[in-house]
């Protein structure tokens, strides 16, 4: 699975790796077999894969052909010849569907005849296996929905972006704004010295944060790049506010915050009476200033002691 | 130019009823999409202005919307939490049905125009689901692998349909292929070609005419048209205009070269793809914008024809809470 680059944006670099890649998750659905996946029961170790291992066995020894069943559940004709006893008595035991009887569910679709027949627990199954993915890009735990709001369609600032650090905003892409951000692509190679420099930065983070909560000013200071280095003053900007800011908790905010710097970035050369009096660019502003915060479902106002919110009339 | 104000709601999306001239349903969301509830408009449109004959209202942002091609009365909504609703004009608060399986925001979906007991869904989660209205689970899960926005079926075939995502990639699925590795996946082509790198592609549209034809757009401002059999040759047209990302593009239902769109630079746009042949006197045309509607004030989400009456006639929605109604004849030319 692409973890990397999923709803990420759109860069000449990441799509090149994605070219890459492509074929390759295909190559690998069919060699790891076993692979949990979305897709079908031959391919989703569900709760009951253990169970049908030894029986899938013997039915294999007593059957010399191995045989596939989703075909057979609509058309088993031309099984019919050899191994009706075997074949039937034995597929009523196997403990694929919690169903009694699948055959006799009533189809819905010709294509939707595997479904039909695994119906009761594939889509348990489906959601276990999910779960049991590693590295499953949909779970994005760290971000909440709400910035995939703005992030949709052509921002590129969805809580993907997390995985990436290849964050750009673009509204709509030039080249020479692909180009400009090409750099980015060293990021996803997570070489010792980026990690070197990511736990660096947590540490700063971390003593600085503690310096926060003893009282201490850090205006001014110059907060360490971000794992990604990339420069743009918005996001130093949003660093050093983020240091300012500094309560548990804030990462989203932080994330939106340069998100929505960034966005504003990339409209700046727009003087249109529309693009200037657009309430949502400048609802992006005073994201970017942190005036606005988002806190659970809402929209809130940040005060100027960090703790006093109002509710926004946005 | 008709105009109704979606008040506290971000329009998403809209679509006209493909059974009254007169009913036209809206997506929307607070806070821009961003954080909080969804609102389903089922408006009319009356002598005497456009009106709300509905409304539900939803716990999460709503993104887009078609209406059922086999109930007058049912329209599904693609919901920001994952979820996707059935509601029915003829009830009130609740929809009737609701399914919870999407892992990420749904982004799109749509009723299946042939094989009308069938609709499907994309979303951020990398997959496009097909549903039946009538059973509790979805009927089928295709991998895409990519945050996919857009999804539709082929108004020609009961079982083909196509999405696109982020990875710059047109797919085509042919549910009648077997269900092997593929996962039905027919096609899966690069809609960028070079010289443009890849960029995220947000929306698509079947020809209604041209059954092999598909528009395309999306971050890099560009519209293009593709014949699905040739896709490897390039796009047929490329129409390029857009100050901003195109965030969705529908062909017209009464003309096959007739073009609609709506993108981040607020404005919508019609061109012709030039495929409409020439006439003795008057040569082909070539493939151009053939107008634009200004009137939006934030980026224009979601636009669609109307199906009836004079062909021409469309609505449009967009972040500046309205949803407007009007003629593209009278901005073509301008």
């Amino acid at each position: 699975m692409a973890e990397s680059a999923l709803c990420g944006p759109s860069n000449a670099l990441q799509g090149l790796q994605k070219h890459a890649t492509i074929d390759r998750t295909l190559q690998q659905d069919r060699l790891a077999a076993r692979h949990p996946s979305s897709q079908g029961f031959r391919s989703s170790a569900g709760p009951n894969a253990g169970v049908l291992d030894p029986e899938f066995e013997a039915f294999q020894a007593a059957s010399a052909p191995p045989l596939e069943l989703q075909p057979h559940f609509a058309q088993p004709p031309h099984l019919r010849s050899t191994h009706i006893p075997d074949w039937a008595s034995d597929f009523q035991h196997l403990n694929i569907s919690q169903q009694p009887s699948p055959v006799n569910r009533p189809q819905y679709r010709p294509h939707a005849s595997i479904q039909g027949a695994v119906a009761g627990v594939w889509h348990q199954e489906f959601l276990q296996a999910q779960n049991n993915v590693q590295h499953d890009p949909m779970q994005n735990p760290g971000m909440q929905r709400g910035f995939g709001g703005i992030g949709m369609a052509g921002f590129g600032m969805q809580g993907a972006s997390v995985y990436g650090g290849g964050m750009n905003m673009e509204l709509g892409g030039s080249e020479a704004h692909a180009q400009h951000y090409v750099p980015q692509q060293g990021d996803e190679i997570y070489d010792d010295a980026a990690f070197e420099q990511a736990f660096e930065t947590a540490n700063l983070e971390f003593a600085q944060q503690e310096d926060l909560e003893s009282g201490r000013e850090l205006l001014g200071e110059e907060g360490p790049s971000a794992i990604d280095g990339r420069n743009s003053s918005v996001e130093v900007e949003a660093e050093t506010e983020q240091k300012r800011q500094g309560e548990p908790g804030e990462e989203d905010s932080d994330e939106l915050a340069r998100t929505a710097g960034r966005l504003l970035d990339s409209v700046k050369d727009n003087q249109s009476q529309k693009f200037q009096e657009s309430t949502f660019l400048s609802l992006m502003r005073r994201i970017r200033d942190r005036e606005v915060r988002v806190e659970g479902d809402k929209m809130v106002e940040v005060g100027n002691i960090p703790s006093a919110i109002a509710v926004d009339h946005l | 130019m008709l105009e109704f104000r979606t008040e506290g709601f971000n329009g998403y999306g809209v679509k006209y009823s493909p059974f009254f001239d007169s009913r036209v349903a809206v997506a929307a969301a607070a806070n821009f999409g961003l954080v909080g509830n969804g609102r389903l408009y089922v408006l009319g449109l009356t002598p005497n202005g456009i009106v709300a004959e509905k409304w539900f209202d939803t716990q999460d942002s709503l993104y887009d919307v078609s209406w059922s091609e086999s109930h007058e009365n049912q329209l599904v909504v693609a919901s920001g939490d994952g979820s996707i609703k059935l509601f029915d004009v003829a009830f009130n608060d609740f929809p009737v049905q609701s399914w919870q399986e999407h892992r990420r925001e749904v982004f799109s979906v749509h009723w299946n125009l042939v094989a009308k007991d069938t609709f499907c869904s994309s979303s951020w989660d990398g997959t496009v689901k097909i549903w039946s209205p009538t059973r509790p689970a979805s009927v089928l899960t295709l991998p895409t692998q990519t945050c996919t926005y857009s999804s539709a079926w082929s108004p020609h075939s009961p079982s083909i349909l196509s999405a696109v995502g982020s990875d710059s990639y047109l797919r085509l699925f042919d549910l009648r292929l077997p269900p092997s590795t593929s996962n039905h996946l027919a096609l899966n082509l690069p809609v960028h070609s070079a010289p443009h790198p890849p960029s995220e592609a947000l929306t698509h549209d079947w020809n209604k005419y041209r059954e092999t034809v598909v528009a395309v757009a999306g971050v890099d401002r560009l519209i293009r048209t593709f014949d699905i059999r040739a896709m490897r040759q390039g796009p047929l047209a490329v129409l390029a205009g857009h100050e901003y990302a195109v965030r969705k593009v529908a062909w017209s239902p009464h003309l096959p070269d007739l073009l609609l769109s709506a993108s981040y630079d607020m404005t919508c746009r019609v061109w012709t793809d030039g495929s409409a042949p020439g006439n003795g006197k008057v040569p082909a045309p070539i493939a151009k914008e053939l107008g634009r509607m200004p009137r939006h004030t934030e980026f224009v989400t979601g636009v669609d024809w109307c199906l009836f009456g004079a062909e021409g006639w469309c609505a449009s929605c967009g972040w500046d809470e309205r949803l407007l109604v009007w003629d593209v004849r009278a901005v073509i030319g301008r």
